[in-house]
This record gives structure tokens, sequence and C-alpha cells, in this order.
């Protein structure tokens, strides 16, 4: 797969800052609501950072030099990425259905939606930031 | 072997148990659990409800497994490439429930149209829309739930005392001036599922529902009813109250829900400011047939006395309904007592004088067929019962437990305008 540096950098980029609006616009929803046009853009903008976060790790994966310092620490933070994704996705599940319930508090629920939602995002601000910071070391990806 | 090895076989062998429990999904969106009971039955509650999360949770099986074999992609790539194919197409066929959606919501407003005009939409003022859901389906509100209102709720309200049992409601309601809000009061009698022999109020009669409802300014109340005790149904409703049990019969369930309505009338409408001009009767699996008796069967003379006269019934809204009781829980079978059978048969009761009814049924229900309930509706409509049927397509028994699913939001969105426009 041939990338070159600076298509990464841009990509890196766009993640990072979809993955920021993605929180904002989280933070956002619980003061709006369920508003039609809100609601649209940030289904829109949720679809394509899910997708670029994906995209993100297995691009790392192809990409990192796995031998050098940099690229190990990247690839294990990947690892973690994916793990928390399905950490996140028990953590939504748990939230949503006992939101449902009446045999937990609000304290409970709302707190796993939160951690889930604004966790994933997180990382994923995290690790395009780390990608960004760290596209200078050669030696920490195998470009072509 | 060492520590990071077993590490990597552990992982391996958890991603793999996330796709086959996908594959499992996917069997039950498309079946249902009917073919293999058990505890299938009870799966299948929840899988069209947990189907859009497990896109999540397959996709990240697939690159955690992905990243695990990245050595493969050079040296056997087309074990590494079926791997991904595999993963992502469990994954998307998990999301079937959810890309079904637009075929719910047209179908929707094709029943919404039959019964209510083409432009039923616009007959709703937009001061009562603020209130609305805005869209039938925004993927946010699906993660992050939509929002919950200040509501009032009161628990565990005893009603009737005797017979060895004791019957309790909660009732659920806005904080706010009701007279302000879409609901005006309103009276939504919530019956529970549990196929007349389990199940009570509270969680597993969908209290989000009833919460939202109450937001809107309805006084709904989730309320208890005797439970016949010595049968044992494969699909058991879980958290049955001891207190509830006896030796009864459908006639008693539905005398003891007729006992509510009197003393809604007497006491409890002016205890919890709820309108008795406009009452509707909304249950769940059992509870819907329930319902459908009492909203078809209180202009019945069969059932004179029983319900108070002076509610003013609206509508009924079943959810999966059986079209009539199993003639085992009845005092007396069809053929020594056709009359009395008939009082409890939905199709039976339905006259041009009955109220509207909105349905909820999902395409793989293997406690309650599609078809059954298509037959029911069709019936009741050729009798003169206006009648909306929303079809959820791959949705099973039950899968309303959760309001801000692909499913619960386009639930939700269309009962709300069916109550305003037939309050």
């Amino acid at each position: 797969m041939r990338i070159k540096k600076n298509q990464m950098n841009y990509y890196f980029l766009i993640t990072l800052g979809l993955n920021l609006t993605s929180i904002v616009m989280g933070i956002l929803y619980f003061v709006i609501g369920p508003d039609l046009i809100f609601g649209f853009l940030f289904s829109i903008i949720l679809v394509i950072s899910w997708f670029l976060d994906i995209g993100l790790i297995l691009l790392d994966d192809f990409k990192l030099a796995k031998n050098n310092a940099t690229g190990k620490i990247l690839n294990r933070l990947g690892y973690g990425f994916v793990c928390f994704q399905i950490f996140g996705v028990f953590c939504m599940v748990g939230g949503l259905f006992l939101l449902n319930a009446d045999w937990t508090s609000p304290l409970v629920q709302y707190p796993l939606i939160f951690i889930s939602f604004f966790g994933f995002f997180l990382f994923g601000s995290i690790l395009a930031y780390l990608n960004i910071k760290k596209l200078d070391i050669p030696e920490a990806w195998n470009f072509e | 072997m060492n520590k990071l090895k077993i590490f990597k076989l552990l992982l391996v062998i958890f991603c793999i148990t996330i796709l086959v429990w996908g594959c499992l999904w996917i069997y039950l969106l498309f079946v249902g659990g009917r073919q293999l009971r058990g505890v299938m039955i009870l799966l299948e509650e929840f899988v069209a409800q947990s189907a859009t999360l497990m896109v999540g949770l397959c996709v990240s099986a697939t690159i955690l497994l992905l990243k695990l074999f990245s050595s493969k992609r050079i040296r056997h790539p087309k074990q590494y490439y079926a791997l991904a194919i595999i993963g992502f197409t469990i994954a998307g066929l998990n999301s079937i429930s959810l890309l079904a959606t637009p075929f719910t919501i047209l179908h929707a407003n094709a029943e919404f149209d039959e019964v209510f005009g083409p432009n039923w939409e616009s007959t709703i003022p937009e001061d009562v829309k603020q209130h609305f859901l805005q869209t039938p389906y925004i993927l946010p509100a699906h993660i992050l739930t939509i929002p919950e209102k200040p509501i009032h709720v009161e628990k565990d309200v005893l009603f009737y005392e005797g017979e060895n049992i004791t019957l309790f409601f909660d009732v659920y309601m806005s904080a706010q001036s009701s007279s302000q809000l879409p609901g005006n009061g309103s009276v939504i009698i919530n019956l529970h599922p549990g196929a007349w022999v389990s199940g009570g109020k509270g969680t597993w009669n969908m209290i989000s529902t009833s919460k939202y409802l109450a937001s809107q300014g309805y006084v709904v109340f989730d309320i208890e009813y005797g439970l016949i005790e010595g049968f044992h149904y494969y699909a058991q409703a879980p958290d049955t109250p001891e207190h509830v049990m006896g030796n009864f019969t459908i006639e008693d369930q539905i005398r003891h829900i007729g006992i509510f309505t009197n003393l809604l009338e007497t006491n409890f409408s002016m205890t919890y400011g709820a309108n008795l001009d406009s009452v509707y009767f909304m249950g769940r699996s059992a509870g819907a047939h329930l319902a459908g008796v009492m909203g078809l069967g209180c202009n019945e003379e069969y059932h004179n006395g029983t319900f108070s006269p002076n509610l003013n019934v609206k509508g009924i809204i079943p959810l999966y309904s059986p079209s009539a009781a199993p003639e085992i829980f009845l005092k007396e079978n069809k053929t020594t007592n056709p009359e009395m059978y008939d009082a409890y048969d939905l199709t039976k009761l339905a006259d041009p004088q009955d109220p509207p009814a909105l349905f909820f049924q999902g395409t793989s229900d293997g406690q309650v067929s599609i078809t059954g309930v298509e037959t029911l509706e069709s019936e009741m409509e050729s009798k003169g019962v206006q009648c909306c049927l929303l079809i959820f397509p791959f949705a099973g028994h039950a899968n309303d437990f959760v309001l801000s699913t692909n499913i619960g939001q386009v639930w939700v969105y269309y009962l709300e305008r069916f109550l305003y426009l037939t309050q």
C-alpha cells in the first residue's frame, strides 16, 4: 500500500479533528437534545469518525515499524484502542439496558454510556495526535 | 509458551467467541428464537435492540484478530484477507435491523396516511410538535439516549386486597403542568407481559416508555393483575411477585383491571390529575391481549359492569399481541361456552364503535407471529376498527425495552403522534 508521509499526516489530522468534533458535539447533544439538523450532522460526523478510527488502527498496523521503540509504543496503543472499543461496547450495552431498568440509579447508568462514548473518541484523538507527533521519526514508519 | 503468547492466544479465543456470538445474533435476527426455543426465546428479546452495538463489537474483534495475525499478511495473505472478509461480513449482517429502519418508517407513514389521511402530519400544531421527537431516527440518540425530562413517579400504590393477593400500581406523571403538554393529562393504563402467568410492573413493562409518555403530559398507570399459578411457560417473564399469584383465570385478570378502572374514576383521577375523557389501554404480549379486551370490550354487553362506564377510551396500543386467550386459561372452553370465549377474542370483540388501535410487531418474533398480528389487524379493520400496524423487520418479542434504539425511537415517534391524533 503506497501512502506518502504527507497523505498520512492529512489523514491523522482529519481523524484528530473529527474525533474532537465528536466529543464537542457529544457534550452539545445533552444541551440541544435530539434536534433534527444537529442530529443529522452529528450522525454523519459520528459515522465518519468511527470509520477513520478503524482506518487509523489498520493504517498503523500496516505502516508502523514494530521493531522500533516508537513504532512498538504506537502499535501497542493501537491494541489498547481496539480493546477499549470492545470494553466500550459492553459498557454502552450495559448503560443503555440499565437505563431502562429500575434496579440501578442514573449515577451508574449514565457514566457507563459516557465512559464508552467519550472514552472512544478521546482515545482516538490521543492516538491520532501521537501519530502526527511521531510521523517525523522515519525509523518508526515503513515508507516506500 | 511465554506469557505474551498465552495472552495473544486468549485474545484470539476471545475475538473468535465474539464473532461466533455475532453469528448467533444474525441467526436470531433472521429466524427468531422459535425454532431453537429454550434460552433462544429469551435471547431473541435482546438481539435486534443490541444488533447495532454488535456491529461495533464484531468490527473491533475483527480488527484485533487482524492485528494479532498481521504477520500472516505477508506470508499467508489469502488467510489474512479471508479473516477480514468473514469478520466484516458478520458485522455487516448485524446491521440489517438498522438498515431496515427506512422501510419501517415508510410502512408506518403509509399506515398513518390510511387511518388519519395523507395530511395527518400537518394537523399537528407546531407548538405540540416541539415536544415530540423531530425525526423517527437519529444515530446520536441511539448511542447517547434520548435525554430524560423531569417527571414524578409514585411506586407501589395499593389498589386491591383480597382473594389472597395484593395488587399495586406505579404512576408516572409529568413534573410540569400536563395542560401545557401534548398529553393533557390523558390516562394510559399499561399492562405488563408474561403470558398471563408471570411478570410484573416496573422494569419488564418498559419503564422508559412510561417515563417518556409521562414527560409528554400523560398519566401512566403501570398496574398489576392477578396471575395464573401452576403453569410453566417456556419464556416466563422474570421478577414475578409472589403477592399476585393465585388460582385465577383470564376473566379474573380482566376483573382485577376493571376494579382498577373503577377506583381510577372514584379516587385516583383526582389524586393524580388524570383526564378520564381520554383513556388508553396499552399492553405487551399477554398484557396486549388484556388491553385489547379492555379497549374493545368496554362497549360489549358481556363485559357490562366490569369496567368503569365513565372512562372515555380513545385508543388501544397492543404490542406483540396474541389475538385470543388460550382456552386453558379461561373458566370454560370454546365448545362448552362459545359466547364466553368470544368475549376474550379480539377479532370477535371488534366493532365500528371501538377506538383506533396502534400495533407494534417484529417480524422475527418467536412467541407471537407476525402473520397472526397481521390477520388480527385485517380482521379488526374489516369490522370497522381503525388500525395502524408498525412492523419492525428483524425485531423479536419485547424489542421495545431500550427506548433509544432504532426500534424504540421509531416506535415512540409514531406512538406520540398516534396518541395526540386520537385524543
